[in-house]
């Protein structure tokens, strides 16, 4: 196919990084710090309260239906202390991907509030995934898949003038619209969400299930069996939030499932597994709706 | 003021006609409404690999929209997945195409309705792309989902005047109970009045 569409290189990307809307210091720091089993809640409270919007946001998640607590938490440490620095994780990066996902991306289609709905519902239908699989990291999951798309901050404004290209290419091939962006946008939004991931010292785990969630198989790097089956949970939360409608853009269901990855992994996809996931995940909408409030 | 039936389709945006309606209520998917109130407008976003389904009596003026997720719950219960967590069923009131369309169709008859004079509508149904899988696609609900909406109201005896399915985008559709107008927008795409 021939395109006209204006490509991303790496001087190009480097720009647009330096466009991205900013992310508070304190979130950077806590992303780190959470990576470190031997942090201290103490130590974990003592950073957040550096930033009293951010400690106040914490403060009403944890004290939300969503984490459904038997009494009031009154502070970060008690919340570390209560919650776990998984969960804690989890919502750090929920706040980081609200924060920064929030917003309308023309090129996409996508209205305010439509890119961050799709974060935050592929994040619950993810960890949602993990339990149902018996997957031991569902924060894990959760805290990939909120921020899995982070990559369309920056290709937005060049899959908009390139979009009719872009969709004939991914129905042509069949491929996906990712691997159409890739081939005619020079990246696809997957792996400059990886370059972002870097930039912000994500941990490995999360910037391979970022750069992966569309094509797992790609992955070919040694990793532990526990990273396999986070991508695949990755890609199948992304692929039902599709199914079931949620901050759909104009890329609508233009990517492909990877059945053979995901029955590889022991998911065992057939039609009645798919369904039962779809009911198990429907169910979670309240959760979806009390997480939104209490991030907000 | 809403925009008359001779007016150009493609002027019309959705978001236009829906600022212009007083009254619009949002089905969510898994979820049927139905009212004989002609002020009552139904608008439904993103159908993707669900079905949503308008019936319309034209001579009693009541209607109704069911947004269905899956297609047949006898399937369904006939497998075990081997998932620990059982579900509540009652929190389904409509997910499966075979239950939520006679659903639909029992409460716009109480409201007035007749088979002769009810005509449906069908959009959505789309579909991902595959890779594996093997024999059959699971991934294949959208189809599933058509397939047994159709036979779900031939069995009721209800014919279809219109279908909007398949595809890889999401529609988005206003349907207006005054005179059963339906306007179906592909998402990205232009505004079609289709009835």
């Amino acid at each position: 196919m021939v395109s006209t569409a204006k490509k991303l290189t790496l001087e190009s990307i480097s720009q647009e990084l330096t466009k991205l809307p900013s992310v508070p210091d304190v979130i950077l720091k806590l992303s780190q710090m959470l990576e470190d089993s031997d942090v201290t809640a103490e130590e974990l409270g003592r950073v957040i309260q550096l930033d009293p919007q951010l400690t106040a946001q914490m403060l009403r998640a944890s004290n939300s239906a969503y984490y459904a607590l038997p009494r009031e938490i009154t502070s970060m440490k008690e919340a570390v202390a209560i919650l776990g620095q998984k969960a804690l994780k989890a919502q750090v990066y929920a706040i980081l991907s609200q924060k920064m996902l929030n917003r309308q991306l023309a090129g996409y289609g996508l209205g305010k509030g439509d890119l961050w709905n799709a974060a935050l519902t592929g994040a619950v239908y993810a960890k949602k995934i993990a339990t149902l699989y018996d997957f031991k990291e569902s924060d894990t999951a959760f805290t990939i898949a909120v921020l899995r798309d982070i990559g369309k901050l920056i290709l937005h404004d060049y899959v908009g003038d390139a979009f009719q290209d872009l969709e004939a290419q991914a129905i042509e091939f069949k491929q996906g619209f990712d691997e159409a962006e890739r081939q005619l946008l020079g990246f696809s939004h997957s792996e400059l969400g990886e370059v972002i991931g870097k930039k912000w010292n994500f941990p490995e785990r999360m910037i391979y299930g970022i750069r992966y969630h569309h094509k797992p198989s790609e992955l070919k790097e040694k990793v532990s069996d526990d990273v396999f089956q986070l991508l695949g949970i990755v890609h199948l939360a992304d692929a039902l939030c599709m199914m079931m409608g949620h901050g759909m853009g104009n890329d609508g269901l233009l990517y492909a499932v990877d059945l053979t990855y995901l029955n590889a992994h022991g998911f065992n996809i057939d039609a009645y597994t798919l369904q039962e996931l779809m009911l198990h995940l429907h169910a979670c909408q309240g959760e979806i709706r009390t997480l939104n409030e209490s991030i907000k | 003021m809403i925009q008359t039936q001779s007016q150009s389709t493609s002027q019309l945006e959705l978001a236009d006609l829906l600022k212009q309606l007083p009254h619009v209520e949002e089905v969510q998917i898994g979820d049927f409404q139905a009212s004989s109130l002609t002020k009552t407008n139904y608008y439904v976003k993103n159908v993707t690999t669900g079905l949503c389904v308008m019936m319309y009596d034209a001579a009693a003026h009541v209607g109704g929209m069911a947004y269905i997720m899956l297609p047949d719950s006898e399937f369904q219960q006939t497998q075990t997945t081997g998932f620990k967590k059982p579900i509540d069923d009652s929190t389904f009131k409509a997910c499966y195409a075979d239950i939520a369309l006679p659903k639909l169709w029992e409460e716009l008859q109480r409201l007035g309705a007749s088979a002769e004079n009810t005509q449906c509508v069908l959009i959505g149904g789309s579909q991902l792309f595959t890779f594996g899988g093997g024999r059959g696609n699971p991934l294949n609900i959208g189809a599933r989902n058509a397939i047994t909406a159709r036979t779900t109201l031939a069995r009721m005896g209800l014919s279809i005047k219109h279908t909007e399915v398949a595809g890889n985008r999401p529609r988005h559709a206003v349907f207006l109970l005054a005179d059963g107008r339906i306007y179906v927008q592909m998402k990205g795409g232009e505004t079609i009045k289709i009835v």
